[in-house]
């Protein structure tokens, strides 16, 4: 097994981290949301899902059969995380942000 | 890195005096000081295993208190400052005492073998870990004996457990015995992720390494991240408690919520430091018994990490009702529901294993089976709280209590079980009974369901948590009482268990190495293990090495055997990049956990214990790093 | 079962240095346990002041001069270390006795400036959450500070023993010194966070 390069692994941390991201700006950003009728929330979503995308952008054009170990862990975790993300997006669409 | 000089038949000739010296070289001798001494993973782990199972029947005798006293309304059986205290006992004890030190235990015992290496890495601190574990068992448990227990509940909140409300030292004692157990369980996960990474057989490429291995590198990261934040927690109580700080009072600055989200942060993880220990052992099982490999591997692996990382972002949804804004309480709505998806991942996969397999319905098989249908419903209804609305309602009632018993002793415990009667012929060279395996599944199996579905129905009819009693009018009498009836089968269940595994330990059927045809390498050595482990270090070339070996197992020669000595190899590939002595038996560890507890234990009474109880445990600890000259300390 | 051997262990070294030795994956993982422990108390601190109407609670503006000159003694101190550390890799003995003298007194020095930090806050720990958790963080770093210099102290003795000239005590000089870095590393953002998040 070759050691994977960073075009593999980046989707191990992307996507992870993108979520993490929007979990925390969840919990802040609705106060800024409710006050200045923004919608900061549904940017910091869509954001964290291009960051994960972005993760495994380099992996689309390698040769599926032939993915690595690590490439195929980057891959299942970003898929994983954007329905995370496409959850909290749907709250976001769905909730008012000055409700209690 | 061929060998000319040795063959295969020059191993068998040689085999028995390496056998010798190993032996001497890594044994433990019999006496008291050298028990107290050892730094044999095996003896350590089964130490922890058995301490754990202890704490395990008191906590079960606990719980059947509790339904003694609730079978009927009313009941006069235990008063209210007592019931405070058993149901405090019988959370704490269960999570801190039973729940992550013995699934750590079995890592302890099963991950050095599963990755083939002679010990696990750091060896003293393992010892020190288990009687700074055994400390805090015996801080609690005193406690409640002299009716000093903490009745605060097990999650302690502020400010009933603060310096106004909580009086005398009874949260001081509880959030002590975290900082105890807090120690040992972070001391073996540093163990258990140094030797998955860098003690592995050489060939065992990451994509080779175990189910069960990956699923404790996984829970060993989540306690490094999870730990601290109820370290810092249960730090500032005691503060507050003891020197006036002011972190959880309103009056100067502090916050109320402040107690909740940082015990959450740690508490949520904390239950997936339990069951994703739990899923490696199932996957383990479903292999072995399916007669196939775990269908899906790369999955698996994805689910247990991602189940890892999203454990982390769920917290808030034990604080649902404690008036957070809904929009910042659905995003740890939605990752309470997506963290679902890895958890199905794994039973497909486990399902479709079973399907393209030649199953063998023996005990821990059945385990499996039971843990299946209960750790799906728990799963059913977790997903139903993770809805603010639907939680609203049955937030604080026996709803949740009925969800979580479902998650922890459908998810934990019947693997738990299962794997104990898996692995029982390794630790001990004799078989637990199969027959009785049956009857106790099947007592546990009805007696749980029996027990815990009905708390379901209470739940919905508004029977609230924590209650010392309840009154005639409210329509709880019957489902009660049939509850505490079924809890009986329960325990009757757990009693045959006990019963079997002490009568299995003298007079069980011998098994050999490898009585189940499992692919991995724990069964390529004697059952129990040599204290040395393996002969020789194994070599891998596969993900189940007995398995595509055909009864010969490649390995690699060429390690000392005057000193103890072990392999080092790469993170990823597995590269032999040196050899590594492991420390001799040692007092220090156990000198160096006397001198934390004392500390620990005074500075609830006072905060200049910290100051002078570091002293002699900075002697304790010169003590067990000054090098002994010995050949381990050569380089 | 048969064993049949395909590799020969004899030739590699009886001991790693850096990623193959595990306690410098020990160290790594000690570091990443309280480092989460400070990334916490951090974010005790951003959230008590998150719900204050003021902030300080009942205090003025930190006094920058103690804690100003703690960063630089500390970020100075890296120069020494990573000479030290070179000298460990280079395995020469009298050269990593006075590193290790040199990195004990400046491991003492930074306890002293620590003392007059305390009362640049003008708050104690009882008289306010904010005093509260000004004390815990600074006691947390002060617990690292202690803890690191005994550490040296006693690796300093060590190396005029008997058992110095070997390559397993030079390893432990690294760890030592690695988890130094760590230490200043840590201070960075607590630093910023006490003297300048309040200033914000």
């Amino acid at each position: 097994m070759r050691v994977a390069d960073w075009k593999e692994s980046a989707g191990l941390i992307a996507a992870p981290l993108a979520w993490l991201i929007t979990t925390q700006l969840g919990q802040i950003l609705p106060y800024v949301d409710c006050t200045r009728h923004t919608s900061f929330a549904l940017g910091a979503v869509s954001a964290g899902m291009a960051m994960s995308l972005a993760g495994v952008i380099f992996i689309y054009p390698m040769q599926w059969h032939r993915l690595s170990f690590i490439a195929g862990l980057s891959l299942g975790l970003t898929q994983v995380f954007a329905v995370a993300l496409m959850l909290q997006g749907l709250a976001v669409m769905m909730l008012d942000p000055c409700q209690r | 890195m061929t060998t000319a000089a040795h063959s295969a038949e020059d191993l068998a000739t040689e085999g028995g005096e390496i056998e010798r010296q190993l032996a001497q070289t890594w044994k433990t001798p019999d006496g008291f000081w050298a028990a107290l001494s050892t730094v044999d993973h095996k003896i350590i782990a089964r130490r922890y295993i058995l301490t754990a199972f202890v704490f395990l029947a008191l906590g079960g005798a606990l719980a059947l208190m509790m339904r003694l006293q609730l079978a009927q309304p009313e009941s006069r059986f235990i008063g209210p400052d007592r019931y405070n205290q058993i149901f405090t006992m019988h959370g704490s004890n269960m999570m801190f005492l039973f729940a992550v030190p013995v699934m750590e235990a079995m890592a302890v015992y099963l991950v050095p073998l599963m990755v083939g290496t002679r010990n696990i890495a750091f060896p003293r601190l393992n010892a020190f870990s288990y009687w700074i574990f055994l400390a805090g068992g015996g801080l609690l448990w005193i406690s409640f004996v002299l009716d000093m227990g903490p009745d605060v509940g097990w999650f302690a909140y502020v400010p009933l457990s603060g310096p106004q409300y909580g009086a005398g030292k009874r949260a001081d004692i509880w959030a002590q015995m975290i900082t105890f157990t807090e120690l040992s369980a972070l001391a073996v996960a540093v163990e258990i992720v140094v030797t998955i990474f860098k003690q592995r057989a050489p060939g065992m490429t990451l994509d080779r390494i175990p189910l069960f291995v990956w699923s404790m590198l996984v829970t060993a990261f989540v306690v490094i991240l999870a730990m601290p934040a109820i370290m810092v927690a249960s730090t500032s109580l005691i503060l507050d408690r003891l020197v006036g700080t002011h972190f959880y009072n309103p009056a100067e600055g502090g916050d109320v919520l402040l107690w909740q989200h940082l015990f959450w942060f740690f508490g949520h993880p904390e239950v997936y430091i339990i069951f994703l220990p739990a899923v490696g052992m199932v996957s383990t099982i479903v292999g072995t018994f399916a007669r196939r490999p775990v269908f899906g591997y790369l999955g698996i692996v994805v689910a247990l990490i991602s189940t890892g990382v999203l454990s982390f972002g769920l917290w808030v949804h034990h604080m649902f009702v404690a008036g957070l804004p809904r929009l910042g309480e659905s995003f740890f709505t939605a990752s309470s529901m997506a963290i679902a998806i890895p958890a199905g991942i794994q039973i497909f996969c486990w399902l479709a294993t079973l399907w393209d397999g030649r199953p063998v319905f023996k005990a821990p098989l059945l385990f499996v089976i039971g843990f299946f249908f209960t750790f799906v419903l728990g799963g059913l209804t977790g997903v139903m709280v993770a809805s603010v609305p639907f939680d609203t309602q049955v937030h604080d009632t026996y709803f949740v209590v009925a969800h979580f018993h479902y998650v922890l002793i459908g998810g934990a415990v019947f693997p738990l079980i299962g794997a104990i009667y898996y692995w029982f012929p390794k630790f001990t060279g004799r078989l637990m009974s199969e027959r009785l395996g049956r009857w106790v599944f099947g007592l546990i199996f009805v007696g749980f369901n029996l027990t815990f579905f009905p708390m379901h129905i209470l739940g919905f009819q508004g029977m609230p948590r924590r209650i010392y009693t309840y009154q005639p009018e409210m329509p709880w009498d019957t489902l009660n009482m049939f509850v505490s009836l079924s809890a009986l089968i329960l325990a009757i269940g757990f009693l045959l268990f006990f019963y079997d595994a002490i009568r299995s330990a003298r007079s069980g059927a011998i098994a050999g190495p490898n009585p189940w045809k499992a692919s991995t390498l724990e069964w390529a050595t004697a059952s129990p293990p040599p204290a040395y482990n393996f002969r020789y270090i194994p070599v891998v070339t596969s993900r189940d090495p007995l398995w595509t070996t055909s009864g010969e197992l490649t390995v690699a020669v060429g390690l000392r055997t005057d000193r103890r000595e072990l392999v080092v190899s790469t993170v990823a590939e597995a590269r032999p990049e040196a050899r590594e002595s492991s420390p001799r038996n040692s007092i220090w560890p156990f000198w160096a956990a006397v001198a934390t507890t004392v500390m620990l234990i005074s500075s609830i009474f006072s905060p200049w214990a910290v100051v002078w109880g570091s002293i002699p445990i900075a002697i304790a600890l010169i003590g067990w790093f000054w090098p002994k000259g010995a050949p381990e300390d050569e380089a | 079962m048969k064993e049949h051997p395909v590799l020969d262990l004899v030739d590699l070294p009886p001991h790693g240095m850096g990623a193959a030795s595990p306690t410098w994956w020990g160290t790594l993982a000690f570091m990443l346990i309280e480092g989460t422990g400070f990334a916490l108390v951090i974010a005790v601190y951003l959230y008590l002041m998150s719900v204050a109407t003021q902030w300080p609670l009942n205090a003025p503006q930190p006094d920058l001069a103690a804690g100003t000159m703690m960063t630089v003694l500390l970020l100075a101190s890296l120069i020494p270390n990573l000479i030290l550390t070179r000298f460990a890799k280079a395995r020469a003995l009298v050269s990593v006795r006075i590193g290790l003298i040199v990195m004990s007194i400046l491991g003492t020095l930074p306890l002293i400036v620590r003392a007059y930090e305390f009362p640049a806050f003008a708050v104690k720990w009882d008289d306010n959450a904010y005093g509260s958790i000004v004390w815990a963080i600074l006691g947390l770093h002060t617990t690292h500070l202690v803890t690191d210099l005994v550490d040296t102290l006693v690796l300093t003795v060590l190396m005029f023993s008997r058992h110095a000239n070997s390559v397993r005590r030079y390893g432990d000089v690294e760890d030592n010194a690695m988890y130094w870095n760590f230490v200043v590393a840590a201070w960075v953002p607590v630093y910023l966070c006490l003297y300048w998040v309040p200033r914000l």
